[in-house]
Protein backbone atom coordinates (compact mmCIF):
# COMPACT_ATOMS: atom_id res chain seq x y z
CA UNK A 1 0.00 0.00 0.00
CA UNK A 2 1.10 3.70 -0.92
CA UNK A 3 0.67 6.11 1.83
CA UNK A 4 0.85 9.40 1.06
CA UNK A 5 1.78 11.68 3.62
CA UNK A 6 0.76 15.57 3.49
CA UNK A 7 1.99 16.49 7.01
CA UNK A 8 5.80 15.46 5.97
CA UNK A 9 7.66 18.76 6.00
CA UNK A 10 9.50 17.15 2.79
CA UNK A 11 8.78 19.99 0.05
CA UNK A 12 9.51 17.52 -3.04
CA UNK A 13 6.12 15.37 -3.69
CA UNK A 14 6.14 14.24 -6.95
CA UNK A 15 9.64 13.20 -8.85
CA UNK A 16 10.08 12.13 -12.35
CA UNK A 17 13.91 10.82 -12.77
CA UNK A 18 15.39 9.57 -16.25
CA UNK A 19 11.90 9.32 -17.51
CA UNK A 20 11.52 8.25 -21.38
CA UNK A 21 8.24 7.29 -22.50
CA UNK A 22 7.93 4.96 -26.15
CA UNK A 23 5.03 3.79 -27.76
CA UNK A 24 5.37 0.86 -30.18
CA UNK A 25 3.63 1.41 -33.61
CA UNK A 26 2.52 -0.66 -36.11
CA UNK A 27 5.57 0.39 -38.01
CA UNK A 28 8.41 1.72 -35.96
CA UNK A 29 7.76 3.61 -32.71
CA UNK A 30 6.94 7.14 -31.30
CA UNK A 31 9.28 8.84 -28.59
CA UNK A 32 6.60 10.50 -26.58
CA UNK A 33 8.77 11.48 -23.50
CA UNK A 34 12.72 11.36 -23.35
CA UNK A 35 14.61 11.49 -20.26
CA UNK A 36 12.18 13.74 -18.24
CA UNK A 37 14.00 14.80 -14.67
CA UNK A 38 11.34 17.00 -12.99
CA UNK A 39 10.37 17.81 -9.28
CA UNK A 40 6.89 18.50 -8.29
CA UNK A 41 6.35 20.26 -5.03
CA UNK A 42 3.87 19.51 -2.12
CA UNK A 43 1.16 22.38 -2.28
CA UNK A 44 1.78 23.92 -5.57
CA UNK A 45 -0.07 24.27 -8.69
CA UNK A 46 2.17 23.35 -11.31
CA UNK A 47 1.84 23.43 -14.56
CA UNK A 48 2.46 21.69 -17.44
CA UNK A 49 2.37 23.19 -21.38
CA UNK A 50 3.74 22.29 -24.90
CA UNK A 51 1.97 22.09 -28.46
CA UNK A 52 0.09 19.12 -29.15
CA UNK A 53 1.59 16.17 -29.32
CA UNK A 54 4.13 16.95 -27.01
CA UNK A 55 3.94 14.84 -24.42
CA UNK A 56 1.73 16.41 -21.86
CA UNK A 57 -1.21 13.82 -21.56
CA UNK A 58 1.85 11.00 -21.40
CA UNK A 59 3.51 12.77 -18.64
CA UNK A 60 0.74 13.72 -16.33
CA UNK A 61 -0.92 9.64 -16.37
CA UNK A 62 2.55 8.60 -15.35
CA UNK A 63 1.34 9.65 -11.52
CA UNK A 64 -1.27 7.81 -11.41
CA UNK A 65 0.08 5.10 -13.73
CA UNK A 66 -2.60 5.17 -16.36
CA UNK A 67 0.85 5.05 -18.73
CA UNK A 68 4.14 3.09 -17.60
CA UNK A 69 7.28 4.21 -18.12
CA UNK A 70 9.56 2.39 -19.82
CA UNK A 71 12.83 4.45 -18.92
CA UNK A 72 13.38 6.16 -15.96
CA UNK A 73 11.34 6.47 -12.29
CA UNK A 74 8.35 7.99 -10.70
CA UNK A 75 7.97 8.73 -7.26
CA UNK A 76 5.50 9.84 -5.04
CA UNK A 77 6.69 11.20 -1.83
CA UNK A 78 9.83 9.54 -2.37
CA UNK A 79 7.47 5.98 -3.06
CA UNK A 80 8.92 4.62 -6.48
CA UNK A 81 5.77 3.95 -8.24
CA UNK A 82 6.91 0.73 -10.33
CA UNK A 83 5.90 -2.52 -9.48
CA UNK A 84 2.69 -1.47 -8.05
CA UNK A 85 -0.51 -3.71 -9.27
CA UNK A 86 -3.76 -4.72 -8.54
CA UNK A 87 -4.93 -4.01 -5.07
CA UNK A 88 -2.03 -1.15 -4.51
CA UNK A 89 -2.48 0.48 -7.69
CA UNK A 90 -6.17 0.94 -6.49
CA UNK A 91 -5.00 2.50 -3.58
CA UNK A 92 -3.00 4.82 -4.97
CA UNK A 93 -5.49 5.66 -7.45
CA UNK A 94 -8.28 6.77 -5.25
CA UNK A 95 -5.81 9.13 -3.49
CA UNK A 96 -4.67 10.81 -6.92
CA UNK A 97 -8.07 12.74 -8.09
CA UNK A 98 -8.08 13.47 -12.23
CA UNK A 99 -10.18 15.24 -14.20
CA UNK A 100 -10.35 15.43 -17.96
CA UNK A 101 -10.91 17.08 -21.02
CA UNK A 102 -13.99 15.13 -21.82
CA UNK A 103 -15.38 14.91 -17.95
CA UNK A 104 -15.86 11.09 -18.11
CA UNK A 105 -19.19 10.99 -16.47
CA UNK A 106 -21.81 7.82 -16.63
CA UNK A 107 -24.32 9.28 -18.15
CA UNK A 108 -26.34 6.62 -16.77
CA UNK A 109 -25.82 8.06 -13.28
CA UNK A 110 -27.00 11.21 -11.74
CA UNK A 111 -24.82 13.91 -10.50
CA UNK A 112 -25.04 12.67 -6.64
CA UNK A 113 -24.84 9.18 -8.16
CA UNK A 114 -21.31 9.82 -9.86
CA UNK A 115 -20.07 11.33 -7.07
CA UNK A 116 -20.66 8.66 -4.58
CA UNK A 117 -19.67 6.06 -7.38
CA UNK A 118 -16.23 7.13 -6.74
CA UNK A 119 -16.79 6.30 -2.82
CA UNK A 120 -18.12 2.96 -4.15
CA UNK A 121 -15.17 1.93 -6.06
CA UNK A 122 -13.33 2.01 -2.78
CA UNK A 123 -15.45 0.76 -1.04
CA UNK A 124 -15.71 3.31 1.33
CA UNK A 125 -18.63 3.59 3.95
CA UNK A 126 -22.44 2.89 3.85
CA UNK A 127 -24.82 3.76 1.12
CA UNK A 128 -25.90 6.30 2.90
CA UNK A 129 -22.72 7.71 4.40
CA UNK A 130 -21.71 7.76 0.60
CA UNK A 131 -24.69 10.06 -0.12
CA UNK A 132 -24.07 12.33 2.66
CA UNK A 133 -20.28 12.46 1.60
CA UNK A 134 -21.34 13.23 -2.03
CA UNK A 135 -23.99 15.86 -0.83
CA UNK A 136 -21.20 17.58 0.67
CA UNK A 137 -18.71 17.06 -2.05
CA UNK A 138 -21.52 18.72 -4.47
CA UNK A 139 -21.92 21.23 -1.65
CA UNK A 140 -18.70 22.36 -2.46
CA UNK A 141 -18.20 22.80 -5.66
CA UNK A 142 -21.44 25.13 -5.93
CA UNK A 143 -24.06 22.24 -7.69
CA UNK A 144 -25.83 20.79 -4.69
CA UNK A 145 -29.12 22.32 -6.87
CA UNK A 146 -28.01 19.68 -9.47
CA UNK A 147 -27.45 16.92 -7.75
CA UNK A 148 -30.07 14.87 -9.60
CA UNK A 149 -29.61 15.98 -12.65
CA UNK A 150 -28.20 13.43 -15.07
CA UNK A 151 -24.93 14.64 -17.07
CA UNK A 152 -26.95 15.46 -20.39
CA UNK A 153 -28.89 18.02 -18.26
CA UNK A 154 -25.88 20.02 -17.17
CA UNK A 155 -23.36 21.99 -18.85
CA UNK A 156 -19.73 21.95 -19.62
CA UNK A 157 -18.87 23.50 -16.69
CA UNK A 158 -21.51 22.23 -14.27
CA UNK A 159 -19.93 18.41 -15.62
CA UNK A 160 -16.67 19.51 -14.54
CA UNK A 161 -17.71 20.95 -11.20
CA UNK A 162 -18.77 17.26 -10.88
CA UNK A 163 -16.35 15.73 -12.27
CA UNK A 164 -13.99 17.43 -9.72
CA UNK A 165 -16.48 16.18 -7.02
CA UNK A 166 -15.93 12.75 -8.04
CA UNK A 167 -12.03 13.82 -8.13
CA UNK A 168 -11.97 14.37 -4.28
CA UNK A 169 -14.45 11.78 -2.89
CA UNK A 170 -11.28 10.01 -1.19
CA UNK A 171 -9.20 13.02 -0.25
CA UNK A 172 -6.85 12.94 -2.80
CA UNK A 173 -3.63 15.43 -1.97
CA UNK A 174 -3.11 15.22 -5.45
CA UNK A 175 -5.63 16.51 -8.09
CA UNK A 176 -4.34 15.85 -12.11
CA UNK A 177 -5.99 17.81 -14.43
CA UNK A 178 -5.39 17.06 -18.46
CA UNK A 179 -6.88 19.61 -20.51
CA UNK A 180 -9.68 20.06 -18.01
CA UNK A 181 -11.09 23.48 -19.02
CA UNK A 182 -10.06 23.01 -22.81
CA UNK A 183 -13.83 22.06 -24.42
CA UNK A 184 -15.18 25.24 -22.16
CA UNK A 185 -16.09 28.54 -23.16
CA UNK A 186 -14.16 31.27 -21.16
CA UNK A 187 -16.85 31.58 -18.51
CA UNK A 188 -16.72 28.38 -17.32
CA UNK A 189 -12.93 28.58 -17.85
CA UNK A 190 -12.69 30.86 -15.37
CA UNK A 191 -15.24 29.19 -12.88
CA UNK A 192 -13.28 26.18 -13.08
CA UNK A 193 -10.03 28.20 -12.64
CA UNK A 194 -11.30 29.69 -9.72
CA UNK A 195 -12.56 26.51 -8.20
CA UNK A 196 -9.17 25.11 -8.86
CA UNK A 197 -7.28 27.91 -6.97
CA UNK A 198 -9.83 27.88 -4.01
CA UNK A 199 -9.06 24.41 -3.68
CA UNK A 200 -5.78 24.37 -3.96
CA UNK A 201 -5.79 27.37 -1.15
CA UNK A 202 -8.12 25.68 0.79
CA UNK A 203 -7.49 22.23 0.96
CA UNK A 204 -3.50 22.43 0.27
CA UNK A 205 -4.33 20.10 -2.42
CA UNK A 206 -1.31 19.81 -5.06
CA UNK A 207 -2.57 20.63 -8.37
CA UNK A 208 -0.94 19.24 -11.81
CA UNK A 209 -2.36 21.02 -14.30
CA UNK A 210 -2.16 20.32 -18.33
CA UNK A 211 -3.12 23.04 -20.42
CA UNK A 212 -1.88 24.55 -24.40
CA UNK A 213 -2.90 27.24 -23.02
CA UNK A 214 -0.51 30.04 -21.66
CA UNK A 215 -3.05 32.00 -20.56
CA UNK A 216 -4.42 29.55 -17.87
CA UNK A 217 -0.85 28.78 -16.83
CA UNK A 218 -0.73 32.51 -16.38
CA UNK A 219 -3.40 32.84 -14.51
CA UNK A 220 -3.18 29.96 -11.67
CA UNK A 221 0.06 28.29 -11.63
CA UNK A 222 3.01 28.58 -9.11
CA UNK A 223 5.66 26.78 -11.81
CA UNK A 224 5.34 25.41 -14.87
CA UNK A 225 7.24 23.28 -17.56
CA UNK A 226 7.23 23.99 -20.70
CA UNK A 227 7.55 20.54 -23.10
CA UNK A 228 8.67 20.08 -26.46
CA UNK A 229 8.72 17.07 -28.29
CA UNK A 230 8.66 14.51 -25.71
CA UNK A 231 12.22 16.86 -23.96
CA UNK A 232 11.73 19.16 -20.93
CA UNK A 233 12.52 22.96 -22.90
CA UNK A 234 12.22 24.58 -19.57
CA UNK A 235 10.67 24.61 -16.40
CA UNK A 236 10.81 27.35 -13.65
CA UNK A 237 8.26 29.98 -11.65
CA UNK A 238 5.77 31.49 -13.72
CA UNK A 239 6.80 34.51 -13.38
CA UNK A 240 10.76 34.00 -14.18
CA UNK A 241 9.53 32.13 -17.04
CA UNK A 242 7.29 34.87 -18.51
CA UNK A 243 9.85 37.86 -17.97
CA UNK A 244 13.17 36.03 -18.71
CA UNK A 245 12.29 33.09 -20.69
CA UNK A 246 15.26 31.17 -21.44
CA UNK A 247 14.64 28.44 -24.23
CA UNK A 248 13.00 29.29 -27.31
CA UNK A 249 9.80 27.69 -26.76
CA UNK A 250 9.01 29.67 -23.31
CA UNK A 251 10.07 32.77 -25.79
CA UNK A 252 7.50 31.77 -28.06
CA UNK A 253 5.17 31.51 -25.15
CA UNK A 254 5.44 34.63 -23.51
CA UNK A 255 5.21 36.14 -26.64
CA UNK A 256 2.11 34.50 -27.88
CA UNK A 257 0.43 35.67 -24.57
CA UNK A 258 0.62 39.18 -25.95
CA UNK A 259 1.30 39.08 -29.99
CA UNK A 260 2.64 42.12 -31.17
CA UNK A 261 -0.03 44.65 -32.33
CA UNK A 262 -0.02 44.82 -36.28
CA UNK A 263 -1.46 48.30 -37.00
CA UNK A 264 1.96 49.63 -35.42
CA UNK A 265 4.38 50.23 -37.66
CA UNK A 266 6.79 52.41 -35.64
CA UNK A 267 10.21 51.22 -35.56
CA UNK A 268 9.59 52.67 -31.21
CA UNK A 269 7.84 50.10 -30.78
CA UNK A 270 8.58 48.36 -27.60
CA UNK A 271 7.56 45.27 -25.47
CA UNK A 272 7.94 46.19 -21.48
CA UNK A 273 7.31 43.18 -18.98
CA UNK A 274 7.62 43.62 -15.04
CA UNK A 275 6.62 41.84 -11.90
CA UNK A 276 5.22 43.69 -9.27
CA UNK A 277 3.57 47.30 -9.50
CA UNK A 278 3.48 49.65 -12.30
CA UNK A 279 6.25 51.41 -12.18
CA UNK A 280 5.97 52.63 -16.68
CA UNK A 281 4.90 56.15 -15.57
CA UNK A 282 6.79 57.03 -12.45
CA UNK A 283 10.13 55.99 -14.53
CA UNK A 284 9.97 57.91 -17.01
CA UNK A 285 8.63 61.44 -16.11
CA UNK A 286 10.03 64.25 -16.10
CA UNK A 287 11.77 63.22 -19.01
CA UNK A 288 11.28 64.52 -22.38
CA UNK A 289 9.15 61.34 -23.96
CA UNK A 290 6.13 60.21 -24.86
CA UNK A 291 4.77 56.94 -24.01
CA UNK A 292 1.53 55.37 -25.60
CA UNK A 293 0.48 52.27 -24.88
CA UNK A 294 -1.04 49.65 -27.75
CA UNK A 295 -1.74 46.36 -26.07
CA UNK A 296 -1.58 45.21 -22.77
CA UNK A 297 -2.53 44.46 -19.38
CA UNK A 298 -0.96 43.88 -15.73
CA UNK A 299 -2.47 40.76 -14.47
CA UNK A 300 -2.04 38.94 -11.80
CA UNK A 301 -0.08 35.79 -11.38
CA UNK A 302 -0.15 33.78 -8.38
CA UNK A 303 2.82 35.42 -7.21
CA UNK A 304 1.73 38.71 -7.59
CA UNK A 305 1.17 41.98 -10.04
CA UNK A 306 2.76 41.04 -13.92
CA UNK A 307 2.48 43.79 -16.43
CA UNK A 308 2.88 42.89 -19.92
CA UNK A 309 2.41 45.74 -22.68
CA UNK A 310 3.17 46.99 -26.27
CA UNK A 311 4.18 51.01 -26.19
CA UNK A 312 6.35 53.19 -28.37
CA UNK A 313 8.28 55.72 -26.68
CA UNK A 314 9.29 58.68 -28.49
CA UNK A 315 10.87 62.21 -28.00
CA UNK A 316 14.58 63.25 -27.76
CA UNK A 317 15.13 61.71 -24.58
CA UNK A 318 13.99 58.25 -25.71
CA UNK A 319 17.39 55.87 -25.08
CA UNK A 320 17.62 58.10 -21.60
CA UNK A 321 13.99 56.63 -20.49
CA UNK A 322 14.59 53.18 -21.69
CA UNK A 323 17.97 52.75 -19.72
CA UNK A 324 15.75 54.05 -16.31
CA UNK A 325 13.03 51.46 -17.42
CA UNK A 326 15.91 48.79 -17.25
CA UNK A 327 17.55 49.72 -14.54
CA UNK A 328 13.81 50.04 -12.51
CA UNK A 329 13.66 46.32 -13.13
CA UNK A 330 11.36 46.54 -16.34
CA UNK A 331 12.20 44.02 -18.79
CA UNK A 332 12.63 46.08 -22.61
CA UNK A 333 12.01 43.85 -25.76
CA UNK A 334 11.87 44.47 -28.99
CA UNK A 335 14.15 47.72 -29.70
CA UNK A 336 14.52 48.51 -32.92
CA UNK A 337 17.93 51.40 -33.03
CA UNK B 1 -69.29 -8.33 -42.83
CA UNK B 2 -69.04 -10.92 -40.06
CA UNK B 3 -70.72 -13.31 -42.45
CA UNK B 4 -68.23 -12.27 -45.30
CA UNK B 5 -65.41 -13.19 -42.81
CA UNK B 6 -66.58 -16.22 -41.48
CA UNK B 7 -66.85 -17.24 -44.74
CA UNK B 8 -63.75 -16.05 -45.71
CA UNK B 9 -61.75 -16.95 -43.07
CA UNK B 10 -63.59 -20.56 -43.61
CA UNK B 11 -60.78 -22.56 -42.48
CA UNK B 12 -59.34 -21.10 -39.78
CA UNK B 13 -59.75 -23.04 -36.44
CA UNK B 14 -58.79 -20.61 -33.80
CA UNK B 15 -57.98 -23.07 -31.01
CA UNK B 16 -55.04 -24.64 -33.57
CA UNK B 17 -54.16 -20.81 -34.00
CA UNK B 18 -53.92 -20.69 -30.01
CA UNK B 19 -51.96 -23.81 -29.55
CA UNK B 20 -49.43 -22.60 -32.63
CA UNK B 21 -49.09 -18.92 -31.16
CA UNK B 22 -48.22 -20.85 -27.90
CA UNK B 23 -45.95 -22.44 -29.45
CA UNK B 24 -44.04 -19.37 -31.03
CA UNK B 25 -43.62 -17.98 -27.82
CA UNK B 26 -42.26 -20.55 -25.95
CA UNK B 27 -39.74 -21.13 -28.52
CA UNK B 28 -38.87 -17.50 -28.48
CA UNK B 29 -38.65 -16.48 -24.95
CA UNK B 30 -37.61 -19.92 -24.00
CA UNK B 31 -33.99 -19.42 -27.10
CA UNK B 32 -34.16 -15.49 -26.12
CA UNK B 33 -33.58 -16.30 -22.12
CA UNK B 34 -30.84 -19.22 -23.09
CA UNK B 35 -29.21 -16.77 -26.24
CA UNK B 36 -28.81 -14.24 -23.38
CA UNK B 37 -27.76 -16.30 -21.02
CA UNK B 38 -24.67 -17.28 -23.57
CA UNK B 39 -24.56 -14.92 -25.59
CA UNK B 40 -23.43 -11.76 -23.10
CA UNK B 41 -20.40 -13.45 -21.31
CA UNK B 42 -19.36 -14.60 -24.97
CA UNK B 43 -20.27 -10.64 -26.20
CA UNK B 44 -18.03 -9.80 -22.77
CA UNK B 45 -15.42 -12.02 -23.61
CA UNK B 46 -15.29 -10.50 -27.76
CA UNK B 47 -15.25 -6.91 -26.39
CA UNK B 48 -12.81 -7.32 -23.50
CA UNK B 49 -9.81 -9.63 -25.20
CA UNK B 50 -10.62 -7.50 -28.38
CA UNK B 51 -7.01 -5.77 -29.31
CA UNK B 52 -9.06 -2.15 -28.42
CA UNK B 53 -10.41 -4.18 -25.42
CA UNK B 54 -9.13 -3.35 -21.27
CA UNK B 55 -7.43 -7.08 -21.19
CA UNK B 56 -6.40 -7.38 -24.71
CA UNK B 57 -5.19 -11.13 -26.15
CA UNK B 58 -5.18 -12.19 -29.95
CA UNK B 59 -5.28 -15.40 -29.57
CA UNK B 60 -8.31 -15.86 -27.10
CA UNK B 61 -10.17 -13.12 -29.30
CA UNK B 62 -9.24 -15.25 -32.49
CA UNK B 63 -10.74 -18.32 -31.24
CA UNK B 64 -14.11 -16.36 -29.30
CA UNK B 65 -14.39 -14.90 -33.18
CA UNK B 66 -14.04 -17.85 -35.05
CA UNK B 67 -17.03 -19.76 -32.82
CA UNK B 68 -18.97 -17.21 -33.57
CA UNK B 69 -18.51 -16.75 -37.34
CA UNK B 70 -19.00 -20.65 -37.72
CA UNK B 71 -22.38 -20.65 -36.01
CA UNK B 72 -23.28 -17.26 -37.60
CA UNK B 73 -22.28 -18.50 -40.89
CA UNK B 74 -24.66 -21.39 -41.63
CA UNK B 75 -28.07 -20.98 -42.69
CA UNK B 76 -30.16 -21.57 -39.82
CA UNK B 77 -32.18 -24.51 -41.40
CA UNK B 78 -28.93 -26.08 -41.96
CA UNK B 79 -27.47 -25.74 -38.82
CA UNK B 80 -31.01 -27.17 -37.63
CA UNK B 81 -30.96 -30.07 -39.47
CA UNK B 82 -26.70 -30.72 -38.38
CA UNK B 83 -27.59 -29.94 -35.21
CA UNK B 84 -29.98 -33.06 -34.31
CA UNK B 85 -28.04 -35.36 -33.16
CA UNK B 86 -27.14 -32.87 -30.56
CA UNK B 87 -29.67 -31.92 -29.90
CA UNK B 88 -31.12 -35.43 -29.45
CA UNK B 89 -28.34 -35.92 -27.26
CA UNK B 90 -29.55 -32.49 -25.31
CA UNK B 91 -33.43 -32.70 -24.76
CA UNK B 92 -34.53 -35.82 -26.18
CA UNK B 93 -36.21 -35.16 -28.85
CA UNK B 94 -35.49 -33.57 -32.16
CA UNK B 95 -39.00 -32.30 -32.68
CA UNK B 96 -41.31 -29.68 -31.07
CA UNK B 97 -40.32 -26.42 -28.96
CA UNK B 98 -38.30 -28.43 -26.84
CA UNK B 99 -36.46 -30.10 -29.99
CA UNK B 100 -35.95 -26.28 -31.48
CA UNK B 101 -34.22 -24.64 -28.45
CA UNK B 102 -31.11 -25.74 -28.84
CA UNK B 103 -30.50 -24.87 -32.39
CA UNK B 104 -32.30 -21.50 -31.96
CA UNK B 105 -30.19 -20.64 -29.25
CA UNK B 106 -26.68 -22.10 -31.11
CA UNK B 107 -28.33 -19.90 -34.01
CA UNK B 108 -28.86 -16.39 -32.07
CA UNK B 109 -26.37 -16.67 -29.28
CA UNK B 110 -23.32 -15.76 -31.57
CA UNK B 111 -25.35 -13.31 -33.43
CA UNK B 112 -26.21 -11.48 -30.37
CA UNK B 113 -22.74 -11.80 -29.02
CA UNK B 114 -21.79 -9.98 -31.91
CA UNK B 115 -24.34 -7.04 -31.15
CA UNK B 116 -23.08 -6.95 -27.29
CA UNK B 117 -19.27 -6.61 -28.49
CA UNK B 118 -20.49 -3.77 -30.42
CA UNK B 119 -22.53 -2.13 -28.13
CA UNK B 120 -20.16 -2.63 -25.45
CA UNK B 121 -17.64 -0.88 -27.64
CA UNK B 122 -19.98 2.12 -28.02
CA UNK B 123 -19.46 3.19 -24.52
CA UNK B 124 -17.22 6.69 -24.53
CA UNK B 125 -13.37 5.81 -23.86
CA UNK B 126 -13.21 8.58 -22.13
CA UNK B 127 -15.53 7.42 -19.57
CA UNK B 128 -13.67 4.20 -19.03
CA UNK B 129 -10.47 5.95 -18.48
CA UNK B 130 -12.28 8.14 -15.79
CA UNK B 131 -13.09 4.98 -13.62
CA UNK B 132 -9.99 3.59 -14.39
CA UNK B 133 -8.26 7.03 -12.95
CA UNK B 134 -10.56 6.40 -9.58
CA UNK B 135 -9.08 3.01 -8.69
CA UNK B 136 -11.48 0.62 -10.61
CA UNK B 137 -10.29 -2.90 -11.16
CA UNK B 138 -10.92 -4.57 -14.75
CA UNK B 139 -14.03 -6.76 -13.34
CA UNK B 140 -15.46 -3.16 -11.33
CA UNK B 141 -14.68 -1.91 -15.27
CA UNK B 142 -16.90 -4.23 -16.65
CA UNK B 143 -19.99 -4.63 -14.28
CA UNK B 144 -20.04 -0.98 -12.87
CA UNK B 145 -19.37 1.28 -16.38
CA UNK B 146 -19.41 -0.98 -18.87
CA UNK B 147 -22.04 -3.12 -19.03
CA UNK B 148 -24.76 -0.23 -17.49
CA UNK B 149 -23.19 2.38 -19.94
CA UNK B 150 -24.22 0.17 -23.08
CA UNK B 151 -27.42 -0.84 -21.49
CA UNK B 152 -29.74 1.18 -24.38
CA UNK B 153 -27.08 -0.60 -26.50
CA UNK B 154 -27.82 -4.04 -24.86
CA UNK B 155 -31.42 -3.57 -24.70
CA UNK B 156 -31.66 -2.96 -28.68
CA UNK B 157 -29.07 -5.84 -29.58
CA UNK B 158 -31.74 -8.28 -27.82
CA UNK B 159 -34.51 -6.70 -29.68
CA UNK B 160 -32.93 -7.40 -32.78
CA UNK B 161 -31.97 -10.70 -32.05
CA UNK B 162 -35.30 -11.87 -30.40
CA UNK B 163 -36.80 -10.30 -34.02
CA UNK B 164 -34.48 -12.04 -35.85
CA UNK B 165 -35.39 -15.42 -33.92
CA UNK B 166 -38.91 -15.08 -34.94
CA UNK B 167 -38.35 -15.26 -38.22
CA UNK B 168 -35.81 -18.92 -36.94
CA UNK B 169 -38.81 -19.97 -35.50
CA UNK B 170 -41.01 -20.25 -38.54
CA UNK B 171 -38.05 -21.82 -40.52
CA UNK B 172 -37.81 -24.67 -37.23
CA UNK B 173 -41.50 -24.57 -38.21
CA UNK B 174 -41.11 -26.34 -41.46
CA UNK B 175 -38.83 -28.85 -39.95
CA UNK B 176 -40.81 -30.09 -37.43
CA UNK B 177 -40.87 -27.79 -34.15
CA UNK B 178 -44.80 -26.54 -34.67
CA UNK B 179 -45.64 -23.32 -33.66
CA UNK B 180 -46.90 -20.77 -36.51
CA UNK B 181 -44.32 -21.32 -39.57
CA UNK B 182 -45.60 -24.91 -38.82
CA UNK B 183 -49.25 -24.03 -39.36
CA UNK B 184 -48.29 -21.60 -42.38
CA UNK B 185 -46.76 -24.29 -44.42
CA UNK B 186 -49.03 -27.36 -43.85
CA UNK B 187 -52.19 -25.61 -44.39
CA UNK B 188 -51.20 -22.34 -46.15
CA UNK B 189 -48.52 -24.36 -48.39
CA UNK B 190 -49.36 -27.79 -48.66
CA UNK B 191 -53.33 -27.56 -48.72
CA UNK B 192 -53.67 -24.10 -50.37
CA UNK B 193 -55.74 -22.49 -47.42
CA UNK B 194 -54.60 -19.31 -47.78
CA UNK B 195 -56.86 -17.88 -44.93
CA UNK B 196 -54.26 -19.68 -43.05
CA UNK B 197 -51.24 -18.49 -44.32
CA UNK B 198 -52.87 -14.88 -43.39
CA UNK B 199 -53.55 -15.37 -40.38
CA UNK B 200 -50.19 -16.66 -38.98
CA UNK B 201 -48.61 -13.58 -41.53
CA UNK B 202 -50.66 -11.46 -39.51
CA UNK B 203 -49.65 -12.92 -36.14
CA UNK B 204 -45.91 -13.01 -37.08
CA UNK B 205 -46.19 -8.99 -38.54
CA UNK B 206 -47.71 -8.51 -34.79
CA UNK B 207 -44.97 -10.01 -32.78
CA UNK B 208 -42.24 -7.87 -34.35
CA UNK B 209 -43.96 -5.17 -34.36
CA UNK B 210 -44.85 -5.62 -30.45
CA UNK B 211 -40.49 -6.65 -29.89
CA UNK B 212 -39.77 -3.63 -31.50
CA UNK B 213 -41.79 -1.46 -29.67
CA UNK B 214 -41.60 -2.99 -25.94
CA UNK B 215 -37.63 -2.74 -27.00
CA UNK B 216 -37.78 0.96 -27.91
CA UNK B 217 -39.66 2.18 -25.05
CA UNK B 218 -37.08 0.21 -23.05
CA UNK B 219 -33.91 1.94 -24.75
CA UNK B 220 -35.67 5.05 -23.96
CA UNK B 221 -36.54 4.60 -20.51
CA UNK B 222 -32.79 3.42 -19.72
CA UNK B 223 -31.06 6.18 -21.97
CA UNK B 224 -30.25 9.59 -20.62
CA UNK B 225 -28.41 10.99 -23.57
N1 LIG C 1 -1.32 5.01 -26.86
C1 LIG C 1 -0.48 5.56 -27.76
N2 LIG C 1 0.02 4.82 -28.76
C2 LIG C 1 0.88 5.37 -29.66
N3 LIG C 1 1.31 6.63 -29.62
C3 LIG C 1 0.85 7.42 -28.65
C4 LIG C 1 -0.06 6.92 -27.66
N4 LIG C 1 -0.35 7.94 -26.80
C5 LIG C 1 0.36 9.00 -27.23
N5 LIG C 1 1.09 8.70 -28.33
C6 LIG C 1 2.00 9.61 -29.05
O1 LIG C 1 2.87 10.18 -28.11
C7 LIG C 1 3.06 11.56 -28.37
C8 LIG C 1 2.66 12.38 -27.18
O2 LIG C 1 1.28 12.25 -26.97
P1 LIG C 1 0.50 13.00 -25.83
O3 LIG C 1 -0.91 12.57 -25.90
O4 LIG C 1 1.20 12.83 -24.54
O5 LIG C 1 0.62 14.52 -26.31
P2 LIG C 1 -0.07 15.82 -25.71
O6 LIG C 1 1.02 16.78 -25.44
O7 LIG C 1 -0.97 15.46 -24.60
O8 LIG C 1 -0.90 16.32 -26.96
P3 LIG C 1 -2.34 17.05 -27.01
O9 LIG C 1 -2.11 18.49 -26.67
O10 LIG C 1 -2.76 16.89 -28.43
O11 LIG C 1 -3.23 16.35 -26.04
C9 LIG C 1 2.24 11.87 -29.61
O12 LIG C 1 3.09 11.82 -30.72
C10 LIG C 1 1.24 10.76 -29.67
O13 LIG C 1 0.90 10.47 -31.00
MG1 LIG D 1 -3.08 15.53 -24.29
Amino acid sequence: MVEINTTSAQADLIRFSGLSKRFQLKRGHQDALAGIDLTIRRGEIFGIIGPSGSGKSTLIRMINRLERPTQGRVEIDGVDLAGLDGAALSALRHKLGMIFQQFGLLSTKTALQNVAFALELAGTGTASSRKARALELLERVGLSAHADKYPAQLSGGQKQRVAIARALANNPNILLCDEATSALDPYATQDILSLLTDLNRDLGLTIVLVTHEMEVVRQVCDRVAILDQGRLAEVGAVADVLLDPQSPEAVALAAHLLPRPENVASSELVRLTWFGEDRLHATVSGLDVWVSLHAGQVSHLKSGLYGDVWATVSGPERLTALARLRDAGLKVGEVAS
Amino acid sequence: MTEFLSAFFVNVDSGEILRASLETLGMLFGALVLSIVLGLPLGIGLSVTSPSGLAPNRLSYGALSLIVNVLRSVPFVILFILLIPVTLALVGTSLGVRGAIPPLVLGAAPFLARLIEMALREVDPAVVEATQALGASKRQIVWRTLLPEALPGLIAAVTVTAIALVSYTAMAGVVGAGGLGDLAVRYGYQRFQTDVMLVTVVLIILLVQGLQVAGDALVARFSHK
